[in-house]
């Protein structure tokens, strides 16, 4: 059977998709892919992304809107600002960069974020299992070791 | 005119968070925001409370560093002295004006010591067991 890597996926709650495209995220993403809804791309810790890595995520999508477009006037620039420096940090750690990107969307841009998913699931898939920054297998939270 | 509970009371004034989109495809350039801000102004004089989940400050692993502060798009953050119960009377903490905070939770990501929190399921516990919930699951684990 053939490998599929883990996604993840940030997705501020305001992103500019297309009806279309917001449904298809709400309900019919791949099993392999997790959506995970914030207030505005600004709210995503790099504690989030930390923990994603640590428990064997093999890909990351950040999704938020095109700059001058935020919801909340300036978030997804701080965002861009923190997340871009983690980003750094984790591939000097020895991830490999191409298992985290952003995906600045536009409202006219209707199909890009599925673009955007299959091209990571690909690339994702040809680099392989993430586990270098893998601190402890994945297990349920409250759950001890 | 009497129209000013119903202005007061509604959501909208509250949840507009200037993002100012309107503002440019208005064919009148209303700046539609600042008509709102004001409206808000008005309402906040007038005794009523924005109903939205804003940001909130633990005073005690607060260190007062400032960068929440910095980082708020709404000004909606200063510090403050308050009294801390475990920490004194006048403690400097970051304090949230919750009639300004829109519940970006920009300050919430950037505060090194995780001292500020959205509540409810945009809090770092929620988002993070979410996180770890799927990765634990029988659909990410078919992965081996």
């Amino acid at each position: 059977m053939s490998w599929e890597p883990r996604i993840l996926v940030f997705q501020c709650q305001y992103c500019l998709f297309t009806e279309v495209d917001q449904g298809w995220m709400n309900t019919q993403l791949p099993p392999h892919i997790k959506l995970i809804k914030v207030p505005c791309t600004g709210r995503i810790s790099p504690l989030f992304l930390l923990n994603a890595v640590q428990g064997g995520a093999d890909g990351i999508l950040v999704s938020g809107c095109m700059p001058e477009n935020c919801h909340f006037k300036e978030g997804n620039l701080a965002a861009r600002r923190q997340l871009d420096e983690f980003a750094r940090f984790l591939s000097y750690l020895g991830m490999e960069e191409e298992r985290l990107r952003f995906a600045w969307i536009d409202l006219e841009e209707q199909g890009r974020i599925q673009a955007e998913l299959a091209d990571l699931t690909e690339q994702v898939r040809s680099i392989g299992p993430a586990q270098r920054l893998v601190t402890r297998p994945a297990q349920a939270v409250g759950t001890s070791p | 005119m009497g129209m000013e509970q119903a202005a007061f009371e509604d959501r909208t004034t509250w949840l507009c968070s200037a993002c100012d989109l309107c503002y440019p495809t208005c064919p009148q350039e209303i700046h539609i925001s600042a008509v709102i801000g004001a409206v808000r102004e008005l309402a906040i004089r007038a005794g009523y409370r924005s109903p939205i989940k804003t940001a909130q400050v633990n005073g005690l692993t607060c260190v007062a560093c400032g960068l929440c502060v910095e980082v708020c798009p709404y000004d909606a953050i200063a510090l403050a002295e308050a009294s801390v119960m475990g920490r004194g009377r006048q403690v400097t903490i970051a304090v949230v004006d919750p009639n300004r905070c829109t519940g970006c939770g920009l300050c919430a990501a950037s505060c090194r010591s995780t001292s500020i929190e959205l509540p409810d399921e945009f809090s770092n516990e929620e988002l993070v067991a979410e996180l770890w919930n799927w990765m634990s699951s029988p659909v990410a684990e078919a992965r081996e």
